[in-house]
């Protein structure tokens, strides 16, 4: 048993458990932290949360370091009843999160017990919730991480949680926050500018088809996950272009399928591809990507160069 | 000529000439160890493709404005490392097991023996590993056996899958859709989590593949399964 000299607490410290039962799963609820990075040459995806943004401030709230476990839920949330005390906070989507059916406040710290029951209704804003909790999150990590690897669901079988698993937390409750204060982020958005770079087959594409790009609105389809978000609207890139040879994508790669239609690369995308890679979308406004619903609407604006962000419209 | 360019806010595209071939992968791979040898930290990630380079970089400590011309300058491309032969990987397949059998033989004109015959007989090197966690790109395969992808790709491939589609063959490490043709299964599996080395394959290796019957595909596979044959056997 370890203690922590001269501090008082130690034993405090160690045997505070916080427990969450997951009673129900909702839509797609996995652990999620900065992902894994340094393995995409065995085609390993980089995961991770997908808006890590939300991700670090939920962190910051509970005092945890930026890049700890999180729980991302995705639209529809899980049910989760607690065991023990311990300190949460829930940063992101707006998805109607309640305490034992009290209407559970985001972007705050806030305190549970056991029989404590976290629950979600109706998504009111964004895609997808954050959920920290204050102390260090038990569970094995693959390649340095414990984000959920759903294309190998045996190499991080607890970061995915199923009707009936828990997951624990050594609870630590200090560095803490009460709660952050977003300026923007009450704004009903109904078109989001992404901000994009030139990707390498950008010189591969006509002027008026870059232009015709440029000015067009975009739909999010349905068809649109972790891996990758696929874009619809009334106008495609036409023109025959090459085949090419596979070659490196990142998450935030565009590419142009076939078809003609744009597809943004996530977290979870595959490493390699074979599609024209016509932008990269900001780093930062991929989380901003990582909120928006099936249907939702965006268009994109050109950065001139990464460093500074000129937009050049 | 080697083209270095930005690809997002920290990565580079390294891109050589855009051809498959054995001698451009070589510029690849030591273009990847010149990089891993001479630019000591700030590099987040190496991922090497058939004819390209993708460099990550920690954006506070590099530019892009500064990595791009610091490897221009550095790397030579004609200066390649001595080829060094990778290791050389035998690995058993089961022909038998072949959904695409048919459509192969009608499409390209052969019977299942030859088509075995030449598929066994050259030796591939890994180009890259992708599109799934551990699946090796390998080629070239001979021109005999060149084919097109299916028109309709597969809900679901079973993992360790032997497959091919244009100059390319590959095994699937899992389950997964997909639109190559399948030619066969391998006892072995190919992503083993609970081992210190997790993947099989890494760019640069040499596979050749051998035919077994059935009743020994099945045999390794409990082999495998119990421990009495691992990776070591693969490899020459």
């Amino acid at each position: 048993m370890l203690f922590e000299k001269g501090t008082g607490i130690g034993k405090n410290v160690m045997n505070n458990l916080l427990k969450l039962h997951f009673e129900k799963i909702g839509l797609q609820t996995s652990i999620q932290d900065f992902g894994r990075i340094g393995h995409q040459a065995f085609g390993v995806p980089v995961g991770g949360a997908m808006d890590q943004k939300s991700m670090k401030q939920a962190n910051l709230l509970v005092g945890n370091s930026l890049d700890a476990p999180v729980l991302e839920i995705t639209l529809l949330g899980p049910r989760i009843r607690m065991e023990g005390r311990g300190s949460i906070a829930i940063c992101g989507a707006d998805l109607s999160a309640q305490i034992n059916g009290d209407w559970l406040p985001i972007n705050q710290l806030v305190k549970v017990k056991s029989g404590d029951i976290l629950k979600f209704g109706r998504p009111k804003r964004g895609c997808r919730a954050y959920l920290a909790v204050g102390g260090e999150w038990l569970l094995p990590e693959w390649l340095g991480s414990t984000s959920a690897a759903f294309y190998l669901p045996d190499a991080t079988p607890e970061s995915i949680p199923t009707k009936g698993s828990k997951i624990s937390i050594r609870t630590n409750e200090t560095n803490q926050l009460s709660e952050i204060i977003l300026f923007d982020e009450e704004k009903v958005v109904t078109e989001y500018t992404i901000r994009v770079l030139p990707g390498p087959e950008f010189e591969a594409f006509s002027r008026t088809a870059i232009a015709q790009f440029f000015s067009q609105v975009y739909q999010v389809s349905n068809d649109s996950n972790r891996m990758g978000y696929r874009l619809v609207s009334d106008w495609k890139i036409e023109g025959k272009r090459k085949e090419l040879i596979s070659s490196p994508v990142v998450p935030g790669t565009i590419q142009i399928t076939t078809a003609g239609n744009p597809i943004i690369l996530m977290r979870d995308a595959q490493t390699t591809g074979g599609y024209h890679r016509i932008l990269n979308v900001i780093e930062e406004d991929l989380n901003k990507i990582a909120q928006m619903k099936a249907k939702e609407k965006l268009r994109f604006s050109i950065c001139k160069s990464s460093n500074p962000f000129k937009l050049l419209t | 000529m080697m083209k270095i360019q930005a690809f997002g806010e920290s990565a580079l595209l390294i891109e050589f000439e855009q051809k498959i071939s054995k001698d451009i992968h070589q510029q690849v791979m030591t273009c990847k160890e010149w990089i891993r040898k001479n630019i000591q930290s700030g590099i987040t990630f190496l991922t090497p493709a058939y004819c390209s380079l993708c460099v990550g970089f920690d954006r506070q400590l590099w530019q892009a404005n500064e990595l791009i011309p610091y490897i221009y300058s550095g790397f030579d491309q004609n200066v390649m490392n001595k080829r060094q032969v990778g290791r050389l990987l035998k690995i058993p397949v089961c022909y038998d097991f072949a959904p695409d059998r048919e459509e192969l033989e009608d499409q390209l004109g052969l019977d299942w023996t030859t088509f075995v015959e030449k598929h066994t007989t050259s030796t591939y090197q890994v180009y890259m590993l992708g599109f799934l966690p551990g699946f090796p790109y390998m080629g070239i395969l001979d021109a005999a056996l060149q084919c097109k992808r299916k028109t309709n790709p597969r809900k679901q491939v079973p993992a360790q899958s032997v497959a091919i589609a244009g100059l390319q063959t590959g095994i699937y490490p899992m389950d997964a859709p997909g639109g190559w043709q399948l030619v066969g299964q391998t006892p072995m599996p190919i992503v083993d989590i609970y081992t210190e080395q997790q993947f099989l394959f890494q760019a640069g290796d040499q596979v050749r593949f051998y035919s077994i019957e059935e009743k020994e595909f099945y045999l390794l596979k409990d082999a495998f399964r119990e421990g009495h044959w691992n990776w070591e056997e693969c490899y020459e």
